[in-house]
This record gives C-alpha cells, structure tokens and sequence, in this order.
C-alpha cells in the first residue's frame, strides 16, 4: 500500500468507518500475528492478542497523530499487549516445566515450527534444540525476551526496534546482548552437543 | 582480559551493528582468547537455530473467519458500516459542532453556579460556626417576644402622651407602686434612678423627689 493511500484510509478510519478500517487491518494482521506469536509462541494467544490490538487501534484511532509511522504504532499496541499478557502468564506459569525439564524429557516437546535444511542425521537433535531454544525465549524476563524477539526473530535493526520500544539503541543493544548470554546459559547441554557434532 | 566488553561486540556484530575499527579490534581478541571463540560459536547456533522458528501462520482459509469476527466486534464498539459511516461522519460533523457550541456556553455558567453555590454555603457555614461559638446558644428572648415589648412601650408612650388624664393615673399608680415597694423593703440605698431617656420625662423629677422623701421619712415631717 502506497503511503499516500494508506494516510487517507488512516483519515477515514479516524472517523470510525470500519470497513476503511478492515482494509488496513488486511494489510497489517499477519505482521501483527508473527510477532505476537513470537513473543507468545503460541498460536491461539497470538491470533488473540491480534484480534485485541486491531481492536484497541480502532478505539484509539482519534489519538493517532501520525508522530510515528501507523506500522510502528500498531507494533507498539500489540508488544504491550503481549508484555501484559506474559506478565499476567508467567505469574500463572510458575510451576510449569522449565528448559532443564525439557532436557530430561528429551522427545516429548510438541513444536510449532518449521523445520527443514538440517540433514535426517541432525535433524532429531536440531528439532529438539529449536523447541529447547524456544522454551529458554519464553522464559526470558519480558523486557529482554521482547527484545530479542524483535531483533533476532522479526529481524528488526536496534534503530526499529528502538523506535517500536520507545528505548534507545544502546538499551536495545545491551539487552539484546544480556539475553544471548541468558540463553547459552539455559542451553549449555545442548550447545555442546552442538558444537560436537 | 575484559571477555564480558568482547562478548558484547559480538552480539552486536551477529545484529550488523558494529563498526569496522570494533570489527578488527574483536578479531584481534578472539585470535588469543579461546573462550571468546567458543562464546562466538555458541552465539551463532543460537542464532542460526532462532532462525529455525521462522515464519508460522494460520491457514488462507481461516483469515476470512478472524477478519469477519473483529469486523462484528468493531461494529459492536460503535463503528460504521459501509454507506452508513459516509452518512454517519457527516452527522457526526454536524453534531460535533453543535457540542462544541453548547460546551462553549453551558460551560461558563455551570462553572459560574456551582462557585455561587458554594461561595454562598461557604460563607453561611463559617458565619454560624463564628456566632455559635463565640457568642453559643442566644439565652436572651426570642426575637418576636423582643419586638412585641418594644411595640407595646411604644403604643404606651403615644397613650400617654395623647391622653394627660390617663398619663395623670398612671403617674400616680406608678408613684404608689414604688413608694409602697421602697418602704417595704426598708433600703436607704433603693433609689430609683430613671432613665433620662425614657419617655413621659416630666413626672420622673417628682418620682425622685418623692423617693428622697421616703428615704429619710424624718427630714420630711
């Protein structure tokens, strides 16, 4: 979409014109669902979470001034979203099994993603470290986990990411770099595995 | 060796941040650190394999169904549908600027009312609590019982001064009264000294004349 086309729809929509509304949000929502479930990994929670932050955008749609792009704002909607929700889960979740469980129940990880590229003789492995991997994301704190997940996993640049967090780049760096160091703690057994093979 | 400054470089280099000079100063140090080597090969399979979680969507077929739900929900929110938002916004315009005009004047005098109300509540609750308590509770006569003897000294006062026979009678019976009481109660000291103010003046010289008299009842035989 042009973005002389997408500020006059973003006028319509002001005005609570939804079937304006539902073209932008045709425009945005599968975005809105990788990244929600980036920050979940879950699918339900993230077509939730996507279906709530279309809905807080319309109501919130006077208040958009176009300071930031409407992309980046909808990107601001959905990670707080998220943030609250992981805030809200992770209190819910304690109790619930941890990357070392996963260690120790090696096969029994049901994953969500794609896999492909590894040979059949890694693949087993690689399968269980990219479940593994995931867990130790999900268990990062929030503030570093989304981080992360916008740099690394949407690909983002710390410049992006900054803008979407409200953070400066440095934060963006630090924590970033304070998660990798999270993670290879988390996944210390599987790394050497990996780096044996 | 400041491993933990070199870590950091190589987050950043796995996120294409860091600069040429940062480039060649980490390639020095992980030519003679192992540890920072090993650190650097752990960081790229976690990053090879996040990569591995990639993309996941739903099916086509089940964005139609999410498009339709949230569409039904903006609608319950209170948007417009289709033709309906082209008539909608035009009255909501219209609406809109009759609001603003009303704000514009309702709004003053509200605020004016509401300052006059409590102003005024203000001002009685203070002046009740200063009297109540500097003064407490009034024990002098009601206000009505107070006016009613004023009006009749007052219509007592035109009676005599309209009527000298009657004003004569009352003189006398007023005379009788106090010489009666004075002896009775045999005080040297009871004289009664009258207000100058007071009306029918001209019989209050010989009251006092006469109470002198009865005061030293000898002097007077």
């Amino acid at each position: 979409m042009r973005p002389e086309e997408e500020r006059q729809l973003i006028e319509l929509a002001r005005l609570g014109d939804v079937e304006v509304f539902m073209r932008l949000t045709r425009e945005y929502e599968h975005q809105i669902f990788q990244l929600t479930f980036h920050l979940t990994g879950n699918r339900e929670d993230a077509a939730d979470l996507t279906q709530e932050t279309f809905l807080q955008a319309f109501r919130a749609m006077k208040k958009f001034r176009g300071e930031a792009s409407f992309h980046t704002w909808l990107y601001r909607i959905a990670i707080n979203l998220s943030l609250n929700f992981l805030k809200k889960s992770r209190r819910e979740k304690n109790g619930q099994e941890s990357v070392e469980e996963i260690e120790e129940n090696r096969g029994g990880a049901q994953l969500e993603y794609n896999f492909s590229q590894d040979s059949p003789e890694d693949s087993s492995l690689s399968a269980e470290f990219v479940a593994s991997l995931k867990k130790a994301i999900d268990e990062l704190p929030p503030a570093y986990r989304v981080t992360f997940s916008l740099v690394v996993l949407e690909e983002m640049s710390h410049k992006e990411a900054a803008g979407v967090l409200g953070c400066s780049e440095k934060t963006v760096s630090w924590r970033v770099h304070e998660a990798r160091k999270m993670l290879k703690k988390k996944l210390q057994s599987f790394l050497t595995l990996k780096q044996e093979v | 060796m400041n491993c933990e400054k070199y870590q950091k470089m190589i987050s950043d280099r796995l996120d294409g941040r860091l600069s040429r000079r940062k480039e060649k100063k980490l390639d020095r140090h992980l030519a003679g650190c192992p540890l920072c080597r090993d650190y650097l090969e752990a960081q790229e399979i976690i990053q090879r394999e996040a990569f591995k979680i990639g993309e996941i969507d739903y099916p086509p077929e089940w964005w139609p169904q999410f498009e339709q739900n949230l569409k039904e929900k903006l609608i319950l929110e209170g948007g417009l549908d289709g033709l309906q938002a082209v008539e909608g916004n035009k009255n909501k315009g219209n609406k809109n600027d009759s609001k603003k005009a009303n704000r514009l004047v309702l709004r003053p005098v509200a605020v004016r009312a509401l300052s006059l109300v409590l102003v005024v509540a203000t001002v009685v609750t203070i002046a009740f609590l200063i009297i109540y308590k500097e003064k407490g509770r009034p024990e002098e006569l009601p206000l009505a019982m107070m006016l009613s003897y004023e009006e009749s000294y007052l219509n007592l006062n035109q009676m005599l001064a309209d009527d000298e026979a009657i004003a004569s009678e009352f003189v006398n019976s007023l005379e009788e009264s106090i010489i009666g009481d004075t002896i009775q109660s045999g005080s040297e000291n009871a004289i009664i000294d009258f207000d100058n103010n007071l009306p029918a003046n001209d019989f209050k010289i010989e009251l006092n004349k006469l109470q002198k008299e009865n005061h030293n009842p000898e002097e007077g035989v």
